[in-house]
């Protein structure tokens, strides 16, 4: 099994040739970027018309990009790095891995193993430094990576990764995915706690990682030097009314190097979800919704490595207090800031017409303009 | 019969020798349609009376029969007109015949241009005055209030229709749409949640999801169809905001076999028995189709366009129709049941084995009493919707309705009032209860040279307080031409389903007001070339506009998932139509241009799926004893999602061409009419709905004989 393994992964990243829509990647040799502020805030459009929205944070005009037909793109999350990004659409949606160049707008859509249910997309890199893209087949309870040569795509898989894999990234080489050992492939409930699986790159056999503070279907990974923070948006029973909470969103950080589990963090109690961006300021925001009845979004600021809450928060709470120019409380998710201490963050008004708003650390308004239609996700570039 | 009935039955009677002594003696046969006065939709099982002698429907020259709503007039009928309807002010005259010059029967190659007269029967003692004016074309069902065009199901099964939702698709000014086997149409830019469908008047539409499936209606139980776009609060009540299709129950016996491509096989039947003044008609319809098509990808990831084959996009229905029409009482009852594949969109293949199955009842029964006439409804909806592969997703919903309403005349006024309640029950504990009420008063008279039809209707539905609507139209009606104005405000109200996602039982606590179409206005004209002109022609226009206020759309994006009501959304356009016949050749076309559109702050969003610009054409050619039929059909780039205008997000531009040859043979006992259809001859790749492959060209065989 660890030599298929390594076989497989050896094969895949060989076949990674030069990619043309990736090729961002490669060019840029996947170098992070040290500026405090992004060259542009990109909005995820979920749904109506699927795209990518560019908003300048020099204030210059706002591009599109358009991903595919409402129909085939039900994404709730993408990854951008530099000028490529990339996101999955569900089995309800087609089953499909969409890679888009930032810089040219092409957009390349790859096919997935049908009724696969794909989860979230995340851009890898091969041992040679080639890309690779990561995407965790939840109903097949596999892992595709997927490299692209030209006009042509190769993929592999690697199996028997749990109930419901739902996110992936990279440690040392080896490759980690998180099973939200939840039913995916019907309902989505909770089938009890999380796990994380490291697959190691060469001999060796998996290490499986109890996240005993982890229940539901939604997760996201962010990995810091040798820690992972491991988020997830807990479960609730969606069935009847009133909604019934039954486990809250939580945030658990891995010691990669050993292995173990250093602490949960738990959302704040009756607030579900948990959505996790690491910002330019080194610190984790978070976003998730205040309670069941009115789903009102709020964010969460996390000094890192502690998860100690920070920022302007609201008295007696940890919710970052924002403002408008009238001194109104603002809600707006996905959120994320910048290297000075600006939050970026997103919301949908009437006609899910999205608006990307952006605070000072202090909390208040320092601009707003509009991002698209249908937005649910937001990341630099 | 009342003594204001036969005084308003004189005053009709008058005015329909008038214009009776100006027709022309052209061709063949002489023909009486009967048809509404203020909606000029015909009228089925009306009963003619000249003398002491019942006229029946027949066929005029032993080749063609007339539309089901019409009546033939033997050339030597002589005596006092009585035509009565159950519903309907009766008309008598005193004439010794409606025609001018006698019937020639023996004239078979005049059968295109046999003289028709329409009678316009008035519901129930409204003062509108009656009229009989000639149509050029049999899918024109002469001057009315409205912009609005009949088509007979004869007709149409003659053009090759041989299901409604194909009947629809021949008429101007529709846009009807089918993803996985229903079909709904859109009107006048309109949404298609915002037209009513109707069946002898009473809603079709399902109060669940603000839709109505014609696929669900036979073609054997139809008469005809008449679609009027533009609001009619009056009429068709709340949700008529586009438009109404009026779907007229049918009459007679008839059975009919057909056969397709892709396993389509279609057979329906009525049979129809008179004892005295009683008729019962009893039939049936049964249809299955693997529609198993094959069809060109255009949209796979490969990059290329692929031929692939549709799966589990196969249907089976089957209906059951029963209906009786008394004197004073007639009672429909319609059941269907379909089973069909639910196909998912094009490289999705999630819905390869999902299955429903859907139940329909409708019954109705409508009583008079003097000059007062009852009505009572009942109608449910049932859909069993399955997963083989995921039991959890098996889930039943059923939708339903109820409505009592009676409607007299009180000093000249036509009042209606009703009352009723919606219901809806699901597996997946979705409880909803919704009562209704409604009172609505009408009038319409003659003065300063126009006909005036008004009127004002008040609403209570649920919560929503009185929601008040009107309409007013004056026509001016010379020999050859009609000018028009109407105006109107309605109201639609949300759907169970908009409320389950959008009140407080479900994400957020967000209140649905209805929407209201603030203004709907049509200028409308009509010209016509006399009746003895060698060449008929007509032309007919209008300029349309609509505004509605806090229209209720699905927006999805936020955690909500909810409709809401949002922003205004404005409507300007034009629509046209013309109809020629020269001999042998019959043509009709039809254009639309719309430019609807919702503005919702910053958001400038078109109508999906309106085409800014549409057409369509039919011509028929009689070639002996052939029919020659080709049907046309232009829409324009059509946008498929609720967002600004982008090419991304539309559909292309398609033309389509449909042909059918026909022919009518007549047998010892009855006729037939023998079909061969090609339908989209050019073998376009289209989609109605995106993601939504319609089958390339295909291949029909139809045989209808009316006994």
């Amino acid at each position: 099994m660890k030599t298929l393994l390594r076989f497989r992964i050896t094969s895949m990243l060989a076949a990674c040739a030069t990619v043309s829509v990736l090729s961002a990647c490669g060019d840029d040799g996947l170098s992070e970027s040290p500026a405090l502020t992004p060259r542009s805030s990109v909005v995820l459009d979920g749904f109506i018309q699927p795209g990518l929205t560019l908003v300048p944070d020099s204030g210059g005009s706002t591009q599109r990009i358009a991903l595919g037909a409402p129909n085939e793109f039900d994404g709730g999350s993408f990854e951008v790095r530099n000028d490529t990004a990339v996101a999955a659409s569900s089995r309800g949606a087609g089953d499909l891995l969409y890679i888009a160049s930032l810089g040219t707008g092409a957009v390349r859509r790859v096919q997935l193993p049908a009724r696969s249910n794909p989860a979230r997309a995340r851009l890898l890199r091969g041992t040679n430094g080639q890309a690779l893209v990561g995407v965790p087949l939840r109903d097949s309870g596999a892992l595709a990576l997927v490299s692209l040569g030209g006009n042509t795509f190769t993929t592999a898989s690697i199996g028997n990764l749990g109930a419901c894999p739902s996110d992936v990234f990279q440690y040392s080489g080896d490759v980690w995915v998180v099973d939200a050992n939840a039913a995916c492939a019907t309902d989505y409930r909770s089938l009890g706690a999380m796990r994380l699986i490291r697959i190691p790159s060469g001999s060796g056999a998996r290490q499986v990682i109890a996240l005993d503070g982890l229940r539901g279907s939604d997760v996201g990974v962010v990995v810091v030097g040798d820690v992972a923070y491991i988020s997830a948006g807990g479960a609730a029973d969606f069935s009847s009314f009133p909604f019934q909470l039954l486990a809250g969103g939580a945030i658990t950080r891995v010691d990669l190097r050993t292995g173990t589990v250093l602490g949960t963090r738990n959302m704040p109690a009756s607030s579900y979800g948990a959505s996790a961006r690491l910002g330019l300021d080194g610190q984790l925001h978070v976003s998730v919704f205040e309670d069941l009845d009115n789903f009102r979004s709020r964010t969460i600021s996390y000094r890192l490595p502690e998860l100690t809450p920070t920022g302007t928060r609201m008295p007696s709470s940890d919710w970052l207090a924002l403002r408008n120019a009238a001194g109104d409380q603002v809600s707006c998710g996905s959120s994320i800031a910048d290297g000075i201490g600006r939050l970026h963050c997103i919301q949908n008004r009437t006609g899910s017409a999205t608006f990307l708003m952006i605070f000072a650390p202090d909390g208040s308004l320092v601009r707003e303009v509009a991002a698209g239609q249908g937005g649910v996700d937001l990341r630099f570039r | 019969m009342t003594g204001r009935a036969f005084a308003l039955m004189g005053a009709l009677g008058s005015t329909l020798l008038v214009r009776a002594s100006t027709l022309q003696a052209q061709g063949s046969a002489r023909v009486v349609c009967v048809v509404d006065a203020a909606t000029n939709a015909p009228v089925p099982y009306a009963r003619v009376r000249i003398g002491d002698r019942e006229v029946a429907a027949a066929k005029p020259n032993g080749r063609e029969a007339v539309e089901g709503w019409c009546v033939v007039v033997p050339a030597n009928a002589r005596g006092a007109w009585v035509v009565t309807r159950i519903g309907y002010a009766p008309l008598r005259t005193t004439g010794d015949a409606v025609f001018s010059s006698p019937v020639s029967a023996s004239d078979a190659t005049e059968a295109q241009r046999r003289d028709t007269a329409f009678v316009r029967l008035v519901p129930l003692a409204a003062a509108l005055p009656a009229n009989v004016t000639v149509a050029p074309s049999s899918v024109w069902a002469g001057a009315g209030a409205r912009n609005a065009v009949t088509l007979s199901v004869d007709s149409a099964r003659a053009l090759g229709a041989s299901t409604t939702g194909a009947l629809v698709a021949l008429l101007p000014y529709t846009f009807p749409r089918s993803a996985r086997g229903e079909v709904t149409l859109s009107l006048r830019g309109a949404r298609r949640e915002q037209v009513a469908v109707t069946l002898d008047g009473v809603p079709l539409t399902d109060p669940a999801t603000g839709l109505a499936d014609l696929a669900d209606v036979p073609l054997a139980a139809l008469g005809a169809v008449t679609v009027s776009p533009g609001s009619d609060p009056l009429g068709a009540g709340p949700g008529a905001a586009g438009g109404v299709l009026s779907l007229q129950s049918g009459r007679g016996s008839i059975a009919s076999l057909r056969l397709g491509a892709f396993g389509d096989v279609s057979t329906e039947g009525a049979w129809s028995v008179s004892q005295g003044d009683v008729h019962v008609r009893v039939g049936g319809a049964y249809r299955t189709a693997r529609n198993d098509f094959p069809f060109v990808n255009t949209a796979s990831t490969t990059g290329t366009s692929l031929n692939e084959t549709r799966v589990n996009n196969d249907v089976s229905r089957a209906n059951a129709l029963v209906q009786l029409q008394a004197p004073r009482v007639h009672l429909t009852l319609l059941v269907s049941r379909a089973t069909l594949g639910l196909v998912g969109p094009v490289n999705v293949r999630d819905y390869d084995q999902d299955r429903s199955t859907t139940t329909r009842l409708f019954l109705r029964g409508t009583a008079q009493a003097g000059v007062t006439m009852f009505s009572a409804s009942a109608r449910t909806f049932a859909l069993d919707y399955g997963d083989p592969g995921r039991a959890q997703f098996d889930n039943h919903a059923q939708a339903s309705v109820l409505d009592v309403d009676a409607r007299r005349t009180v000093g000249g006024v036509l009042v209606h009032v009703g009352a009723g309640g919606d219901r809806l029950r699901t597996t997946t504990a979705v409880s909803q209860d919704r009562a209704r009420g409604f009172v609505s008063v009408m009038q319409a008279r003659s003065a300063i040279g126009l006909e005036w039809t008004g009127g004002a209707r008040a609403d209570a539905i649920g919560g929503t307080g009185v929601l008040p609507s009107f309409s007013l139209a004056a026509v001016r009606r010379t020999t050859r031409t009609d000018v028009g104005v109407r105006i109107a405000q309605a109201v639609r109200v949300p759907t169970l389903y908009d409320l389950y996602f959008s009140s407080p039982q479900r994400l957020t606590a967000r209140a649905l007001r209805p929407e209201r179409v603030l203004f709907d206005g049509e200028v409308h004209a009509r010209w016509r070339t006399t009746d003895n002109a060698r060449v008929r022609l007509s032309l007919e226009g209008a300029l349309v506009q609509r505004i509605t206020r806090d229209a209720i759309i699905w927006f999805p994006g936020n955690f909500g998932w909810s409709p809401a009501n949002v922003g205004t959304e404005s409507m300007r356009g034009v629509e046209a139509h013309a109809t020629l016949t020269r001999g042998p050749i019959d043509i009709s076309v039809w254009g639309t241009a719309y430019d609807p559109q919702l503005t919702s702050g910053a958001l400038r969003i078109p109508t999906p799926y309106v085409p800014s610009l549409a057409g369509g054409a039919i011509t028929r050619a009689q070639l002996g004893v052939v029919q020659l039929a080709a049907s046309n059909r232009w829409l324009g780039p059509r946008p498929f999602t609720a967002g600004p205008r982008d090419p991304a997000f539309s559909l292309p531009t398609v033309a389509l061409l449909d042909l059918t040859l026909s022919t009518r043979r007549t047998l010892r006992r009855g006729d037939a009419l023998l079909a061969a259809s090609l339908d989209n001859v050019t073998n376009r790749a289209w989609q109605s709905v995106r993601g939504f492959p319609a089958p390339g060209r295909t291949w029909s065989i139809a045989i209808t004989i009316t006994p």
